[in-house]
């Protein structure tokens, strides 16, 4: 005789399973059809999202002399990896995460000891420079679960199955969910119109034409204060070790200010003065810099939510960048 | 493998048709331990060996014990076994943790040991199945159980995948029984077992992560003090997530198991309506609680020896308990706090008639909201990631008058606070009923309307799934 066991179960409810699933399942097509039908007649393309599972398929493809495209939702949709593929002649990679610090990616790179090849890292101030290293959690993430991914036959085998029902179904993509971050921005203000997640992890956002001067936008208050001294040292400790220990391989590391316009950029430049965050961190590393306004060819770019290009801009920003880049070599 | 992954869905398919297809129940028993171990190969599948080291060394273990009579020879058997299993869990989980706590000690009595960090890998599920073997040599050893006859379906006990992962911690004398003689899910439980799995993901995906989940990693997650009303949502919330994906992953192995004929023991009783801490724990994870009931807290002499033995036994049963849940000594605190509250409330007992409070409507909503308040201000040692952080959201809980600085939207905490009035409201309505019982007497339209909607709202939830929080312990 057992001292004790746990409970054990009461019967299954009996009768009625069949009806009941045969019900539940045609209402759920219909559901579904229903859903799929509105997504597309609201324009939304069936596509992958921009989440860990994605990043750990690029992270997993990108070879030691490949471009790794680094940053946060301003490159992630300004700068198109296909059209840098061409242009630079190695494939490009897609590795931004959207709302986070790049810094644990760019150490993640730097301790791959194969790698060798050109990142490109857009700072975004407020997600490098706060106080505190929270922002850098989700990236961390991102990096712990590409180990995960790369262990894991099981994580490897559903990725594919996942990709193909997101890129099947309009519904089940991030463009027509209601909890997709571009969506939830003050800043977007609701002008943002579409946004399609490219194979590539490109994210095409497509506002609307009436959005009217960037100038008028909310601005959202920064959420914590500036990073102090003593924790800026900290950090441009972190990126100037990183970047020289990819330098050393012979790889090569441009940071990048994408373009910001209206009262964002006016906010930005307020929290964030260029002379205390930017050009200190370049000076700190000693890596290459592109900032959009000392570019003729970048400066002129404007962004309808204050910080992301349109569709159309993206492609001819990628253009411009890497003539910017080639020019440089 | 997730339960909440296509993969999983298309295994479960695949498992689902072989075993209708096939008439030997042994061959049923062989397919089924195979695609046991594939599911745990499908995380890492070096893990393989960890899985069958404990199977194997169990299954003699408890032969040897089971055909000796003497007793300093069984005593040795069962502490080697305990000790082989112990190891595991120590050199896996707790490396780091026992050499820093090691370190800490030692630097107070004037050493000076090395810093080191154990680059170990946690091989997921390795706290439950230890916790299965375990059992089972112990029963065997206390002549509670006969030795399995049959190795398949011992090693199927130990493996079998709807619990490998993140229990319910089963007993042997609950399985092995099962698996003596043929049998097919009939209709009722292929229906009940589906419905108990689309229950399970719409906790896990919809409310767990995608409502809860969020406002619990911002409030957890912020580096600045929060204001007294966001460190009470973000612990409430977590209250409600951790809830919600670990029952919701019970309900998703107790369905599966059901689809293929095979019986769960209950893993959650609707543990936020009890009434008292005692209450509490026989409604919250309830394998592992009776499980450290029966293999640590009896043994170690349980109520027999009196009101300040009994409380040292609680308190060593609970630590022991927390520190299960992690190799952290905030979980330790966690424990620490649940077995002083046990503690209190039985030297209560002595004193108060809980009892008849328990009768009033006034009693049951005193003992309710005072079991509820202090089981949400323990997971605050439970979420956050370290003390400090844990204190500073304790402090804005205590701090009334600290505003809010999290600008988060109003919308959202609606719909939060919303779920949790629904979750307490339910639990309280469930507290004396069965699911099976409710989801029995139901119009079967309204079956399909709840079910219908469970599914769609899983399928709309965007982005990446999580992991379910029990997979680190």
């Amino acid at each position: 005789m057992l001292s004790s066991t746990s409970s054990s179960r009461p019967a299954s409810p009996a009768g009625g399973w069949g009806r009941t699933w045969c019900l539940t399942i045609l209402a759920g097509l219909a559901a579904v059809s229903a859903l799929e039908a509105t997504a597309r007649a609201k324009g939304v393309t069936p596509s992958w999202s921009v989440g860990s599972e994605s990043w750990s398929v690029e992270a997993a493809e990108l070879g030691p002399r490949d471009v790794a495209i680094i940053g946060t939702s301003r490159i992630l949709s300004g700068v198109e990896p296909e059209a840098l593929s061409r242009r630079m002649g190695r494939p490009a990679h897609q590795l931004a995460i959207n709302a986070t610090s790049m810094l644990p990616v760019l150490e993640w790179l730097a301790a791959r000891e194969d790698f060798e090849g050109l990142v490109l890292a857009d700072v975004t101030p407020r997600l490098e420079f706060q106080e505190g290293f929270d922002r850098h959690a989700a990236a961390e993430r991102f990096v712990r679960d590409f180990r995960d991914y790369f262990r894991s036959p099981a994580r490897r085998l559903d990725s594919p199955l996942s990709r193909f029902v997101q890129t099947h179904l309009a519904c089940r993509s991030p463009g027509f969910a209601l909890l997709a971050p571009y969506r939830d921005r003050h800043a977007s203000g609701g002008r943002l119109d579409r946004m399609t997640v490219e194979g590539t992890r490109f994210v095409r956002l497509e506002f609307r034409k009436d959005a009217g001067d960037p100038g008028e936008k909310e601005v959202q208050p920064a959420s914590a204060a500036p990073a102090g001294p003593a924790e800026l040292e900290v950090l441009f400790t972190r990126f100037a070790t990183a970047a020289r220990a990819i330098g050393r391989r012979g790889g090569r590391v441009v940071f990048l200010y994408m373009p910001v316009s209206g009262r964002l950029a006016v906010a930005e430049e307020r929290d964030f003065p260029r002379v205390i965050y930017w050009d200190r961190l370049v000076a700190a590393a000693g890596a290459e810099a592109v900032h959009f306004k000392d570019m003729p060819e970048l400066a002129y770019f404007t962004c309808p939510d204050g910080e992301h290009l349109d569709g159309p801009d993206a492609a001819r920003f990628t253009e411009a960048l890497a003539s910017v880049l080639a020019a440089r070599r | 493998m997730l339960f909440n992954s296509l993969l999983f869905a298309l295994f479960l398919g695949i498992v689902f048709g072989l075993d209708r297809l096939t008439a030997s129940w042994t061959l049923r028993k062989v397919y089924l331990l195979v695609a046991s171990y594939l599911f745990y190969a499908a995380w890492y599948p070096p893990f393989i060996l960890l899985l069958l080291l404990p199977t194997l060394s169990d299954w003699f273990a408890a032969r040897f014990i089971a055909a000796t009579t003497k007793l300093p020879l069984r005593r040795a058997i069962l502490g080697a076994s305990l000790c082989l299993n112990l190891g595991l869990l120590a050199f896996f989980k707790y490396a780091n943790f026992l050499w820093d706590t090691g370190s800490v000690v030692a630097q107070a009595i004037g050493f000076q040991p090395q810093p080191r960090h154990f680059d170990v890998l946690l091989p997921v599920g390795i706290s439950f199945y230890t916790f299965q073997t375990m059992s089972y040599t112990i029963d065997v050893y206390r002549r509670e159980l006969m030795p399995a006859r049959s190795f398949l379906d011992y090693a199927l006990y130990v493996a079998f995948f709807p619990q490998l992962i993140s229990g319910p911690i089963l007993r042997a004398g609950y399985f092995l029984p099962q698996c003596e003689t043929s049998k097919r899910a009939t209709a009722d439980q292929i229906g009940w077992g589906l419905t108990l799995l689309t229950i399970g993901l719409f906790h896990k995906g919809v409310v767990a992560d995608a409502i809860l989940a969020p406002i619990a990693d911002r409030v957890f997650g912020a580096q600045v003090g929060v204001g007294c009303a966001e460190a009470w949502f973000g612990t409430l919330s977590f209250g409600g997530q951790i809830f919600f994906d670990f029952a919701g992953y019970s309900s998703c192995a107790i369905g599966t198991a059901l689809l293929l004929g095979w019986q769960f023991p209950d893993n959650f009783r609707y543990p936020y309506a009890a009434l008292g801490f005692s209450d509490f724990w026989r409604r919250w994870h309830i394998s592992l609680s009776s499980w450290l009931r029966d293999y640590l807290y009896v043994p170690l002499g349980g109520n027999r020896a009196g009101p300040v033995r009994r409380s040292i036994n609680l308190m060593t049963t609970m630590l022991l308990g927390g520190l299960w849940h992690g190799a952290s000594w905030k979980f330790v605190a966690w424990g620490g706090l649940h077995g002083l509250f046990l503690t209190l409330e039985r030297a209560a007992q002595s004193v108060v008639n809980i009892e008849g409070w328990r009768r009033s409507g006034a009693g049951r909503l005193a003992l309710w909201a005072v079991t509820f308040l202090l089981v949400t201000f323990t997971w605050t040692f439970f979420r956050a990631p370290d003390f400090a952080s844990a204190c500073g959201v304790i402090e804005s809980m205590l701090s009334p008058a600290r505003s809010a600085v999290l600008n988060m939207s109003a919308l959202r905490l609606a719909v939060v606070a919303a779920v949790l009035a629904a979750m307490l409201i339910l639990h309280a309505f469930m507290r004396d009923r069965t699911a099976e019982s409710v989801w029995g007497r139901m119009a079967w339209p309204l079956r399909s309307a709840l079910l219908a909607g469970m599914i769609l709202s899983f399928l709309l939830i965007p982005g990446d799934s999580r992991a379910f929080i029990y997979f680190q312990f």
